[in-house]
């Protein structure tokens, strides 16, 4: 069976994403796995009043409302979606996470910005098309 | 009806997307259009008509033989295509092109021709990701 992964933020963008995705594997009966990724924390001042474990499983926690929001903003699909929340360094994990368990392409928002705030912002697309062995379909 | 716009340039990643189009124009039930750009090319005032005819007429042949390989890979996968020759900036027409109503989105190889073999990501398909605002899906 195909599998397709999309990687969610929860941004307007990633939903957009989400729904290009549902739009190719419904005709195909395919698998969707959403894949929501916590950034490491990095430890420092603070570090004494909430151990890192507490931030990442609270992150998690975050991540898994947003899961749910984007869901339900895509509205009902016949089709049976996984979701994931897992803590990580964000591109990497999506790269090896499509490569690793061979999902057919992975899906990404981008926040579309221009030439300079692209240096800022929608970084995550731009390096995951760098990165990923699987096709990447970018979405805006 | 729904179009994939595929990018070609004759080179392999290329013809890698195309067969990824194929998979996805019948998924979503889609006609696929393949198109080519011819680069534009600068020369100085004084070159002779006659030398500029013969680029002409040795780009036309190029685009010529990159559409039609695209399309005996499109043929041999048991689909149609159409073709459509351009001539501009490659990601600037082709971001243009999918502007129209008819197209669902781009498939591009991550690298063309002009990419070294060291680049991830050909500045091609690197530029279109971030001027194209239809989904854009990356082949490696």
């Amino acid at each position: 069976m195909k599998r397709f992964l999309v990687a969610v933020d929860g941004s307007e963008a990633s939903v957009k994403a989400v729904r290009a995705v549902l739009s190719l594997a419904e005709p195909l009966g395919a698998g969707v796995t959403l894949l929501y990724v916590v950034p490491p924390a990095v430890g420092g001042v603070g570090a004494a009043w909430a151990p890192l474990d507490e931030i990442h499983a609270s992150e998690v926690k975050h991540g898994q409302k947003v899961l749910a929001e984007v869901l339900a903003a895509v509205g009902q699909s016949a089709l049976s979606i996984e979701t994931r929340a897992v803590v990580g360094p964000p591109v990497e994990t999506i790269a090896s996470t499509a490569a690793d368990e061979d999902y057919e392409l992975v899906a990404v928002g981008s926040t579309g910005k221009g030439a300079v705030k692209r240096l800022l912002l929608g970084s995550t697309a731009d390096r995951l098309v760098q990165l990923s062995q699987k096709p990447v379909l970018v979405v805006r | 009806m729904k179009t994939i716009l595929v990018a070609v340039d004759g080179s392999e990643p290329s013809l890698k997307g195309v067969r990824t189009a194929v998979e996805l124009s019948k998924a979503l039930n889609a006609r696929l259009e393949l198109a080519y750009v011819i680069p534009p090319v600068l020369l100085p005032p004084s070159t002779y008509a006659e030398t500029i005819k013969k680029l002409d007429e040795a780009n036309a042949l190029m685009a010529k033989e990159a559409l039609d390989r695209a399309r005996a890979v499109v043929q041999s996968l048991g689909a149609e295509a159409d073709l459509i020759q351009l001539s501009g900036a490659p990601a600037e027409s082709i971001a243009d092109l999918s502007q129209a109503e008819r197209v669902w989105g781009v498939v591009i190889g991550a690298k063309g021709h002009n990419a070294l073999s060291r680049v991830m990501l050909g500045s091609t398909a690197d530029r279109l990701m971030h001027l194209c605002t239809k989904p854009v899906l990356i082949v490696r």
